[in-house]
């Protein structure tokens, strides 16, 4: 096989899969915190990025501040959200809450479509439109963008949970809310923080996906459920397998549909998935299911 | 009015009903909707049998919707063949499609089977828009034909109406008599508690897979009814992930487990968005927001809301007093049958004779390292009460679920009655004649206490699903004598007159007396009791000892675990002491109460002395 071609692969497969693993990430931090499964994952990465294309275009806003502004907005909306669709919820079992989720998902689909029409767009490129040349092989620079972002955002993500007093303190919540609460953390604020920041990186996945994925309202559907499989081919709860299980799924997903069939490069994702809960159900960096007796 | 007598009037007026609806509707834009909403109401059946009985997540009931609507489309463009058995094979067909979906996702539960079960919707979908030399690709299917009833072309929403209306009600009548049923039961059985269905012995497997195939086949039919009506086209975007969830919200928004109320959502929620289409683009945006409304402010759907109401609690009671559980419940008093404390059939081979009946070789489970119980060997012997202690942690509750299959042993052999069943699943070390209780009591809290005790049955019974729903002369025997026991087992724990009780409104003390006589109700040889005095007060743990004697004395074995020793000390014959998943000791009570190391293991040896 020519090696350029599997170079080229590799870089656009780690780029998806770097879109896959935030989006991931932002599940994990919710399920962890709250033992929620937010179906609207996706919509937190379809939203920010009309926003950014709307203050671009519209407001004529450049880069950097559009960037910044959806970023706070998009930290708002994680708190509105989590205050309609997990806080009024939060005593009951499963079902309602991925339901209220879902309904959530239909609802900003429909939203956008109301307010930015149903025409795609394309969003604007921090970088130069031209392909980059390196070695004989083609990359799209926003590839280039996406993995070095991501990477950036993933340093961040560690010192901040693992250095600093209010990453502590979300994670004390996560493990032990009632003991959390009784060491005096505010849980509920600290649950409203995790969404927050959940739904910014949402923001960050909708920005860098934007200039490549024509903006629609269908665009985080498919990419929340893909990130979603991540979740659980890298171990449900891992927050490194998460990351892990997203970027293999990106790389895995653009090679087989290069080489097995394009049509169906949305399958791949799922028989995997199916594939691997069959035969390694905990995953790679596994949590238990079996309950206890 | 009688119940018996007012079923045939309730049938009549509904056949009446659909007969008369076509004229009172003329409006074929009515007519058509009405017809896609029973398509999608026979779908939302199937997902409250899996969903609503079973308790198993499915989010791909369009898919299957759409393999029936397919399957039945091919098969009469393709190949000419007439619609009504093609609708059947569509059932069939999407029932095996289902079977598919139940095997992978067996072990799965929550989250993980929500997202296999999208999945396999997704791939599903895929296939149908991919695969053009069968399905024709995105394009669809066009000019699907009627069905015809001799000369007559069934192509007016009003005449097709008749065929969605019957079938519609065939279904619903068949999935209401499936829910009271020896099968409905091992469904709900799985839902309540899935490890306590398993030691009632329930093969969870098959029920579940059972379920996901019904659901499918149910989901096919209306696809089916969908392909032959409306706009006679079928295309893949229609059975897509987006119309899964709205089938789910369908079958929550009635009332999970209720099949009039999946009727009612599925009716309510195609009927709606026509109603809504005033507000133009903003329709589908209130739709959804009101399904997060539903799911913040009406936790039980529809069904939950007018459950409660005074008119349909004196419905349900009269609809109850036909039954014929309840009959034969009040003739059972009437006649003193079963009360009195008549004696459990005592297995004729347990009687009398001697000798071990279980015997444990070198059993371990390490849980990574963890050595939880560390090569115990142990032989209970027939007819006595054997206790099994231990200071917390000492691997006692560990030995229990190994022996009775819900952990497989790291190493070691377990044998009944010369049997060996180590490592077998639950289901079949119940049928080999083991049953038992929990710690921290696992009844089916929302079933009766009644269908409690008959799901303790269930592996001495055998009516499958056809038998459950069309309930033929056998099955109410067996229906009958199941009920018949069942009394009895009520009235040897004292639990007579509460059959109708539902079994989490039991106070703590009866609770524990009803996991008991659903355990004794599969017959057991040996009953294995895992803390059965946890939380009883003084007169309740004398009770439960005599009831232990009586247990014996009707020759079945007991083993034991406790934690309150003056219980253990009166009622053992012999006892086993484990302590850090070793057996320390064992022996005639006295032996113990007087073996250093137990004492030790109990109390604790002082550093320096040790």
């Amino acid at each position: 096989m020519d090696l350029s071609i599997n170079f080229q692969l590799a870089t656009a497969g780690l780029a998806m899969g770097s879109i896959y693993a935030l989006v991931a990430l932002g599940f994990v931090l919710i399920f962890n915190a709250v033992s929620v499964v937010n179906f609207a994952q996706g919509e937190f990465v379809m939203v920010p990025a009309f926003v950014a294309v709307w203050l671009m275009d519209v407001l004529k806003i450049p880069f950097p501040l559009t960037y910044v502004i959806t970023v706070i907005f998009m930290g708002v909306f994680g708190i509105v959200f989590q205050r309609i669709a997990y806080y009024p919820l939060r005593n009951r079992t499963f079902l309602p809450v991925i339901i209220a989720t879902i309904g959530v998902s239909i609802f900003l689909k429909n939203a956008a479509q109301m307010v930015f029409g149903a025409e795609p767009f394309l969003m604007h490129r921090p970088t130069p439109p031209d392909v980059l040349k390196l070695a004989g092989v083609f990359i799209d620079p926003q590839y280039i963008v996406i993995i070095v972002c991501t990477l950036a955002l993933l340093a961040f993500q560690y010192f901040f949970f693992e250095k600093t007093s209010l990453g502590k303190k979300m994670q004390a919540t996560a493990q032990d809310k009632d003991m959390a609460r009784l060491l005096g953390i505010r849980v509920a604020t600290m649950i409203a923080i995790t969404f927050a920041y959940s739904s910014i990186l949402g923001a960050a996945a909708g920005i860098l996906v934007g200039p490549i994925f024509y903006v629609t309202k269908e665009m985080g559907g498919m990419l929340g459920l893909k990130a979603f499989c991540s979740t659980i081919l890298g171990g449900f709860g891992s927050v490194p397998g998460a990351i892990l299980g997203g970027i293999f799924l990106g790389v895995i997903e653009v090679f087989a549909a290069f080489y097995i069939s394009s049509g169906y490069r949305d399958a791949f994702a799922f028989i995997i998935l199916i594939l691997v809960l069959l035969f390694r159900p905990q995953g790679f960096f596994g949590e238990k299911i079996a309950e206890k007796a | 009015m009688n119940t018996r007598a007012a079923k045939p009037l309730i049938l009549a007026l509904l056949v009446v009903a659909v007969l008369v609806f076509p004229l009172a509707v003329t409006s074929n834009y009515w007519l058509n909707l009405v017809n896609l909403s029973i398509s999608f109401s026979i779908a939302c059946l199937g997902l409250n049998i899996v969903l609503g009985y079973a308790g198993q997540l499915s989010l791909a009931q369009a898919a299957f919707w759409g393999v029936g609507a397919y399957t039945s489309a091919l098969l009469t463009t393709g190949l000419g063949w007439p619609v009504w058995p093609c609708m059947l094979i569509a059932f069939i067909v999407a029932g095996l499609f289902g079977v598919c979906l139940g095997i992978p996702t067996l072990k799965l539960t929550g989250h993980y089977l929500a997202m296999t079960t999208i999945g396999f919707g997704i791939i599903l979908q895929l296939i149908l828009i991919n695969a053009i030399w069968l399905t024709g690709g995105s394009d669809g299917i066009t000019k699907i034909p009627s069905p015809w009833l001799g000369s007559l072309e069934l192509k007016d929403p009003s005449t097709f109406f008749y065929v969605a209306a019957f079938s519609l009600l065939l279904l619903t009548w068949a999935s209401i008599r499936l829910k009271d049923s020896r099968v409905g039961r091992a469904f709900l059985a799985v839902q309540g508690n899935e490890m306590a269905a398993g030691t009632m012995g329930i093969d969870t497997t098959v029920y579940k897979i059972t379920a996901f195939a019904l659901s499918a086949a149910y989901a096919g039919y209306g696809g089916a009814l969908f392909a032959h009506s409306g706009s006679h086209y079928i295309s893949p975007d229609t059975f897509s992930f987006d119309q899964s969830v709205v089938l789910l919200a369908m079958a929550v928004l009635g009332g999970n487990g209720s099949a009039i109320g999946a009727i009612v959502g599925a009716t309510l929620l195609t009927l709606v968005p026509e109603v809504l289409r005033f507000l133009k683009d903003s329709y589908m945006m209130v739709y959804a927001a009101g399904i997060v409304a539903v799911m913040i402010f009406m936790p039980g759907g529809i069904a939950g809301l007018v459950k409660g109401l005074p008119i349909a609690l004196r419905l349900r009671a009269w609809w109850n007093a036909g039954s014929a559980a309840t009959q034969q419940v009040a003739v059972s008093v009437a006649t003193g049958d079963g009360i009195g404390g008549r004696p459990i059939p005592a297995k004729a081979a347990n009687a009398g004779s001697n000798g071990t009946l279980l015997s444990v070789k070198g059993l371990a489970k390490h849980f990574g390292g963890l050595k939880a119980v560390d090569g115990v060997d142990m032989e209970v012997r027939r007819g006595e009460i054997q206790a099994l202690i231990g200071p917390n942690g000492s691997g006692k509750t560990t030995i229990l679920n190994m022996l009775s299959g819900l952990y497989v042993p790291t190493t070691g052999e377990i044998s009944l009655e010369g049997t060996v069943i180590t490592g077998r699943k639950p289901h079949v070390i119940t049928a080999h004649g083991m049953a038992r209780t929990f710690q921290n009591i696992r009844l089916f809290g929302e079933l009766t206490v009644l269908d409690n005790v008959l799901i303790g049955q269930h592996c001495h019974s055998k009516a499958g699903v056809v038998p459950s729903v069309l309930q033929p002369a056998s099955q109410q025997a067996e229906e009958a004598g199941m009920r018949k026991k069942a009394l009895e087992m009520l009235e040897f724990v004292g639990l007579r007159g509460k059959e109708f009780a539902q079994a989490n409104s039991l106070p703590y003390g009866q609770q524990r007396l009803l996991e008991l006589a659903r355990a004794l109700a599969s017959d057991p040889k040996i009953l294995l009791l895992d803390e059965p005095a946890a939380g009883l007060n003084a007169n309740e743990t004398e009770a439960l000892i005599d009831l232990l004697f009586r247990i014996r004395d009707q020759g079945i074995t007991i083993l034991l675990v406790e934690h309150d020793m003056s219980l253990v000390m009166n009622v053992s014959d012999h006892i086993t002491v484990l302590n850090f998943g070793k057996k320390i000791a064992e022996g005639a009570a006295e032996a113990i109460e007087k073996n250093q190391e137990v004492i030790d293991a109990y109390l604790g040896t002082e550093v320096g002395n040790a």
